[in-house]
């Protein structure tokens, strides 16, 4: 989670003169903050979620939220930490009042890297929905973890600032997140072999 | 062990769920740009509403700009004024402190002395005497 302009592009705006610009209304400053955080942003919701549209919706409500309160983001060169736990609690707060959208499965918007076959197909259809009851067993905190890190792929160090946890409580909170996952997937296919439920 | 932390192993971590890395819905770069315009356009109002509150907050600082020179101009030349009139103030006291006799300049002159040579109380003859000797002394040069 690097909060600079990648190396290269020094010459591109620091978040911190974007957010002074967009504190005085300016257009394209705003939109230069949304393009460069808006993959982040949608993790971050997504990790919450699980759900793509309903992590559109916390990912656009997060940024409109930012907009009205960025007066408030200081220092402003912490704005992605700070955006990024204002998306957070919007999901949380989706995810508590239910208005998360019914349960589909993992299947859609799923990569797919070749041509798969009907029988490729149903084998994923199945279990992307084992998978997805799984997720939907661990504790909140598990799956933030779990999604973050095996999914999107950040660092322990990264989802410690933005969920406030020590980084060891991350470790152990994935830990526990990966071998219930596993557990879960065998116990909902007996009689399946291990290594064909989990590759 | 993941590709992201190295240490992972170290706890005995069970290996990743292959599947999950599919189950992040990936997106086409127009994807995103349709989704960051959408929230482009629930911001321009609130982006609209920051461009107007900065144009007043200009504009009021722009109209206020000559009165607040004018008033730092009277600020600073009252506090000079005042410095100045201070310094005349304490030049004359210290003047007047200077001229001033002391006890034994007085006792020696005319009509202590000769008071107290005689040994008796003045009367308010020699008050009166000393007073118009005193303010005689005052006007001449």
């Amino acid at each position: 989670m690097n909060a600079r302009a990648p190396a290269g592009e020094a010459e591109e705006p620091s978040d911190a003169d974007l957010v002074t610009r967009a504190q005085g209304g300016d257009t394209g400053a705003f939109e230069s903050l949304v393009k460069r955080h808006i993959r982040a942003a949608h993790a971050v919701a997504f990790a919450v979620l699980a759900e793509k549209a309903d992590a559109d919706d916390a990912a656009q409500d997060g940024f409109l939220s930012a907009l009205r309160h960025l007066d408030s983001c200081a220092p402003p060169e912490k704005f992605r930490a700070w955006l990024l736990t204002i998306v957070r609690n919007r999901a949380l707060d989706l995810r508590r009042r239910g208005r998360v959208r019914s349960v589909e499965t993992l299947e859609e918007g799923t990569a797919q890297t070749h041509e798969p076959s009907p029988l490729d197909m149903v084998e994923r259809s199945e279990l992307n929905v084992r998978l997805t009851a799984a997720i939907g067993k661990l504790t909140d905190t598990q799956r933030e973890v779990l999604m973050m890190h095996d999914v999107q792929g950040w660092k322990h160090a990264d989802i410690a600032h933005l969920l406030g946890l020590a980084e060891s409580t991350v470790r152990v909170h994935l830990l526990h997140a990966r071998r219930k996952l596993r557990t879960l997937l065998l116990a909902v296919a007996p009689s399946a072999r291990p290594d064909e439920v989990i590759r | 062990m993941s590709a992201n932390d190295e240490n992972d192993d170290l706890l005995e971590f069970p290996a990743p769920v292959p599947e999950l890395l599919d189950a992040y819905p990936r997106r086409a770069g127009a994807e995103w740009d349709a989704l960051a315009a959408g929230i482009m356009r629930s911001a321009a109002p609130e982006l609209e509403r920051r461009r107007n509150e900065r144009g007043i907050v200009r504009s009021i600082l722009h109209l206020a700009r000559p009165v607040g020179i004018a008033s730092a101009a009277v600020l600073l030349f009252g506090g000079i004024g005042l410095a100045v009139t201070s310094d005349a103030e304490a030049a004359v006291t210290t003047a007047s402190a200077q001229s001033a006799p002391s006890f034994a300049e007085v006792v020696d002159q005319e009509p202590a002395s000769t008071l107290l040579a005689s040994d008796r109380p003045p009367s308010a003859n020699d008050l009166v005497s000393a007073l118009e000797r005193d303010s005689i002394q005052q006007v001449q040069p």
